[in-house]
């Protein structure tokens, strides 16, 4: 009994120590939308979960994100997902292969991650604070 | 991971080249698939537009009945998904399983599990068409094919009897909506006893099921599933064996009334997992009358480390004595497991699973705790 007691109270305190703490202020967005400079928090995080397919202006919304061996990606990961990196690579498999969204694009560096978004109208991405400067057009604030 | 019979007589010899010609079509197809897949992989995967994955598992399984002990390892079905970005609005979505037959010559069979287009007309609002797996329940809905997302070893009995896998047709989705997240698929098409080419009356099946995600996770979703088959046709379920195995001089031919109602409640968080499918059905015949079956599905998982899964699943069918769709059947399953994901591509499976028949057509001299235990060890993968 008493071993019984070890294995749930060691199962509970590895489960609680588990935690992670998301916080979107750490993070800087980057967006290509006519029209569109800043937006709530609450919208950012809804268009990050695929909670938005097309902009108002009807172009298609292109997810970007730091690739999982890119040295950006935890703080990503950790900040916008409240996980790891696998559990966001998870995330968007997942519903990719529902069907229920089209692939984000994943990108080594916040240079990579900048440019895309500049070359591809309806893109938005989020890179850790202060990684690259972001040209003032492309700069997303939170509302 | 990104975008990718023996012969003495004449009869037997006629036979035999015909599973010839099965076994070189069978190799054509698979040929041509691949084809396409790489060929799609370099036209597109440089603009990004194409992404090709691949799903497959392995099993090794140690079992007891009466006819004795078993070790055994297994391949299980490999999985090849497309999805393509046609247009900023229009996307095709591609899902082609190979599985081990030992009917083929080849020993394998190729399947188009599903192959559709979607058209995004309006933010968060789609139309599609092609075969789909019918949106019912959560997990049909969500891991299709993937063994690396199942969440244990098997599907739930259930859909070995009364969930309709696929449909192939027009389906309305929304996702997404409002504050709860609220999503609609809204379906109509080619039903049960139909195949993928032929639809055996002008009434098409019509599913219609609703979900909202009112927290990050969490989805709880309720669906409606109606058919009229003309022709009754055990074991076709749109695509899929059933676990009922039925001599054809025993199988009942005419039409079926067939009705679903479907519930599902998931909430996968880092710490924790949870999902239960409920579905209460409906088979109608003039001759037998109303069949009333129910299953229970329910799985729980305590994520101690974002890798280590210790987890439970209970799983119930119960077929009545006069349904002659499903025919009548009453299993129940319990199974303790443990999942080790070393990636989101990757994961490794351990379940001691028990399972009991409390009846079952067609299956003579099964004592009741016929089932187990057993071990089984699964190997899932993506790439």
């Amino acid at each position: 009994m008493k071993t019984w007691y070890l294995i749930v109270l060691g199962l509970l305190a590895a489960h609680l120590s588990y935690a992670q703490k998301a916080d979107i202020g750490e993070l800087d967005f980057i967006i290509n939308v006519n029209d569109v400079t800043e937006l709530p928090q609450s919208e950012i995080l809804k268009t990050f979960k695929n909670g938005r397919s097309l902009w108002d202006s009807n172009q298609k919304v292109i997810i970007v994100l730091p690739a999982k061996n890119s040295s950006l990606a935890s703080d990503v990961a950790k900040n916008l997902y409240n996980t790891s990196v696998s559990g966001m690579q998870k995330f968007w498999l997942a519903l990719v292969f529902q069907g229920r969204s089209s692939p984000p694009v994943f990108l080594q560096s916040a240079k990579d991650i900048v440019e895309y978004v500049e070359n591809n109208p309806g893109a938005i991405a989020a890179i850790p604070a202060g990684s690259i400067e972001i040209p003032s057009n492309l700069k997303l604030s939170i509302k | 991971m990104k975008g990718f019979y023996k012969s003495p007589c004449e009869h037997k010899v006629k036979i035999s080249n015909r599973l010839n010609k099965k076994a070189a079509n069978t190799t054509f197809i698979l040929s041509c698939l691949i084809v396409f897949f790489l060929f799609s992989n370099c036209v597109f995967g440089q603009t990004k537009q194409t992404q090709f994955n691949g799903f497959g598992h392995l099993e090794f399984y140690f079992d007891r009945d009466e006819d004795g002990r078993r070790a055994s390892f297994a391949i299980g079905e490999h999985d090849f998904f497309v999805n393509a970005t046609i247009s900023d609005k229009i996307t095709f979505i591609g899902e082609y399983v190979v599985r081990f037959n030992s009917n083929s010559a080849t020993n394998y069979l190729p399947s188009i599990e599903r192959s559709l287009v979607k058209y995004n007309y309006t933010n968060n609002h789609s139309v599609i068409v092609g075969k789909v797996h019918t949106p019912l329940n959560y997990w049909n809905d969500s891991y299709h094919h993937g063994r690396v997302f199942f969440p244990v070893i098997d599907r739930p009995l259930a859909f070995s009897y009364f969930i309709p896998l696929h449909t192939l047709g027009l389906q309305f989705q929304g996702q997404n909506l409002g504050r709860l997240n609220f999503g609609y698929d809204v379906m109509i098409g080619n039903g049960i006893s139909s195949t993928d080419i032929y639809h055996d009356s002008v009434v098409p099946a019509v599913s219609a099921a609703f979900h909202i995600k009112p927290r990050d996770g969490m989805r709880i979703g309720a669906s409606y599933y109606w058919d009229n088959l003309h022709d009754n046709t055990p074991g076709v379920h749109s695509g899929h064996s059933t676990a009922t195995s039925v001599p054809l001089d025993q199988r009942y031919e005419g039409p079926v009334k067939f009705r679903l109602t479907s519930f599902s409640f998931a909430y996968f968080k880092d710490n924790f997992e949870i999902l239960n499918e409920s579905g209460y059905n409906v088979s109608t015949t003039d001759t037998t009358g109303r069949a009333n079956n129910f299953y229970q599905f329910v799985y729980a998982g305590l994520n101690v480390t974002e890798k280590s899964t210790p987890y439970i699943l209970g799983d119930y069918i119960h077929v009545a004595d006069n349904d002659v769709h499903a025919y009548p059947a009453e299993r129940l399953k319990i199974a303790l497991g443990y999942r080790y994901s070393f990636d989101y591509l990757l994961n490794v499976k351990i379940q001691l699973e028990k399972e009991w028949e409390f009846k079952h057509a067609f299956h003579q001299n099964h004592p009741i705790s016929y089932g187990g235990p057993f071990l089984r060890i699964q190997v899932a993968y993506g790439f």
